[in-house]
């Protein structure tokens, strides 16, 4: 065919028009109901899980830490009396409630007393037992026992370790490890010893860091602060050699050792630089070029670690991210850069190599979650002048910024990644830790990552090389 | 009327959205048929074609410009995207070319129906290609870039086209020359 030709086609074609058709409105309406709400249902959803999971993995690291709860020791020929408050108390002695059940039961007043009495070295408040004995002659301290009545002995601790222990119990018994030292002790709880009432040598000396109470002390008013920190007493009979006080504490001490072995969490905060893309990449069937810009991420991390060895991390970033794209034929594409706004949710797992106390180094792999908020344009060239492109001059340098919002747009086929609001990348990484004061965790880690982006129908594979660096406090 | 159906769009209003599909969709249905091989086909690139103006007719509320244009823009690039797949695939067709002969006469006897069907029946790569050379206007190299092929492609593909097309149109002159006979 000749020119002729040509020009008798696209005449013909060029002018040829279709009646309307309805029912192509209403699949069209169809599509704009079904894939706008969708996405954002999804975005709403997808923010949602993770922060449900962010959550539940704070609350449910916290009940791990504290332990299954208060158990109450139940002790033959005896009931326990348990002597509790809130922790929001305003009133103190207003909120301590007293069983009034059980054999032995203890009356308020008493328990007022007892609670006075503890406080008034707030020291060594946070360090002492009340043990009840039935029909015992009480032995002290003497404003506190009257005969043929309940006995409240105090257990006495030794040094600071009963206070730093019971410093981090925000509700729950409080319970007494140590001994005394000095003479005189009303009571003595060794470490490893069930016994709690041996008889004071002296009424006046009751010395050591854990001495509550002497003889002859006035009980004094407890302080809200102090009773809220004394959140939970528990009453045992220290006559009974089955008492299970002490030995539970030294379960509790072992528990909490074993699980800082097995388990501890630490969040904090994270920054990022992708500052070399590794070469250009070229997809296949295009001609289409592109090259990374430094990309910026920051945002929070947490880290859950098992047995020293293992971690799964997560982390919530804020990212920008940037393309410059070359175009073979500037005529019908300009050469243009594109800047995104996303976040970034990597998930992944680290092994440790290396785990002492103050360092630690890993290797680490797992997917990032990119969530595109926002992509921009910006043309280096104006469009050709073909027919069907905007003529030059058209358009601004700045082609546009695109809400991802609404992806479905004529910057389609400018849009890294097809305009597609999500999509995924894969990562891998080394790492140091330095661990200060058990709980200062500063970290520094190369990542590489690796992103299967598209420009138009075109797959090309994104590399980049980046460091992250931050700090997380460990709980 | 045109500028208050912009902004209607812009504002998602439904009503405003359906009156745009409504003016322009003979025509650009027309473009959408060109590069399809088939009606339905080409109703589904014309609604993900209208679909992208809906969702970036603010950005081009905000710029400026002929409309129409935009539009047509829109459904040409939407429609190579849409068939990208089977352009790229369909390199290795071998169909037999056909040595042209001036039949403008000829074609300026066909209705554009009748042109519409033959390109209709063209292979998915040879139909764009003649589209975007014959009727749009693109060069070789452009084509080559927004298809991502070659150049030699391009040209080859353009080539078959022509053939295939002539052929069919000689075989629809011999047609009407018999029912003229009888």
């Amino acid at each position: 065919m000749e020119n002729n030709s040509d020009k008798e086609m696209r005449d013909k074609l060029q002018n040829m028009e279709f009646p309307y058709d309805p029912k192509a409105w209403a699949q069209m309406e169809t599509m704009l109901n079904e894939k706008t709400q969708p996405k954002r249902f999804f975005w709403w959803w997808f923010s949602g899980v993770a922060a449900g999971l962010f959550i539940a993995a704070l609350l449910g690291y916290r009940q791990f830490e504290r332990g299954p709860g208060i158990a109450t020791n139940t002790v033959a020929g005896s009931t326990p009396v348990i002597i509790s408050q809130s922790s929001s108390v305003v009133s103190p002695l207003a909120n301590v409630t007293v069983n009034p059940t059980g054999v032995g039961a203890v009356p308020g007043s008493k328990a007022n007393n007892m609670l006075r009495n503890a406080v008034q070295n707030p020291a060594a408040s946070s360090n002492f037992q009340v043990t009840k004995r039935n029909g015992v002659q009480p032995v002290s301290p003497p404003k506190l026992s009257q005969a043929g009545q309940d006995n409240f002995i105090f257990a006495t601790a030794k040094n600071q370790a009963p206070g730093k222990a019971h410093s981090s119990q925000s509700k729950g018994k409080i319970r007494v490890k140590g001994t005394s030292t000095g003479t005189g002790q009303i009571a003595k709880a060794s470490t490893n010893s069930k016994q709690t009432n041996s008889q004071p040598a002296s009424s006046t000396a009751y010395s050591g860091t854990g001495a509550v109470a002497s003889t002859g002390e006035t009980p004094a008013l407890l302080d809200p602060a102090t009773l809220a920190f004394q959140s939970g007493f528990e009453f045992g009979d220290e006559t009974n050699p089955a008492l299970p006080l002490m030995k539970k504490d030294e379960e509790d001490v072992n528990l909490k050792k074993l699980k800082k072995k097995i388990f501890n969490y630490s969040i904090g905060v994270l920054a990022n630089v992708s500052g070399a893309t590794l070469g250009h990449q070229k997809g296949a069937g295009s001609s289409n070029e592109f090259y990374g810009i430094p990309s910026y991420m920051a945002g929070i991390t947490q880290d859950f670690m098992f047995f020293k060895r293992f971690a799964i991390t997560n982390a919530i970033l804020f990212s920008q991210t940037s393309f410059k794209v070359f175009t073979s034929d500037p005529n019908y594409l300009p050469d243009y850069s594109s800047t995104i706004t996303e976040l970034a949710i990597p998930i992944g797992v680290k092994g440790y190599a290396v785990s002492k106390p103050h360092f630690r180094f890993y290797l680490g792999a797992g997917i990032t979650t990119h969530i595109k908020l926002k992509e921009a344009f910006n043309g280096f060239t104006n469009f050709g002048q073909n027919n069907f492109s905007p003529q030059a001059g058209n358009l601004p340098q700045t082609l546009g910024i695109v809400s991802v919002g609404d992806p479905y747009n004529s910057y389609a086929g400018l849009s890294i990644n097809q305009s597609r609001q999500f999509y995924t990348s894969f990562y891998a990484s080394a790492g140091a830790e330095f661990i200060l004061q058990k709980h200062a965790v500063f970290f520094a880690e190369p990542v590489f990552d690796m992103t299967n982006q598209k420009i138009g129908s075109s797959g090309k594979y994104k590399y980049d090389l980046g460091l992250s660096g931050g700090f997380r406090y460990q709980f | 009327m045109e500028e208050e159906l912009i902004r209607g769009c812009v504002k998602n209003e439904r009503l405003a959205q359906k009156r745009l599909y409504e003016r322009y969709y003979g025509k650009m249905m027309g473009v959408c048929m060109r590069y399809s091989s088939h009606r339905e086909q080409a109703t589904e690139i014309l609604n993900m074609g209208f679909f992208k103006v809906f969702k970036t007719i603010e950005s081009f509320s905000k710029r400026g410009g002929n409309l129409e244009a935009w539009i047509y823009r829109i459904m040409v690039n939407t429609a190579i995207d849409y068939l990208r797949s089977e352009i790229r695939h369909a390199h290795s067709d071998i169909e037999k070319t056909v040595f042209a002969e001036d039949s403008a006469d000829i074609i300026s006897e066909l209705s554009a129906e009748h042109i519409m069907e033959m390109v209709n029946k063209l292979s998915p790569a040879y139909r764009t290609v003649f589209n975007l050379y014959v009727v749009e206007g693109y060069n070789h190299g452009e084509i080559a870039e927004m298809l991502g092929i070659n150049e030699g492609t391009s040209k080859s593909n353009l080539a078959k086209a022509r053939a295939n097309l002539q052929a069919m149109i000689i075989e629809q002159n011999k047609v009407n020359l018999i029912a003229y006979g009888k």
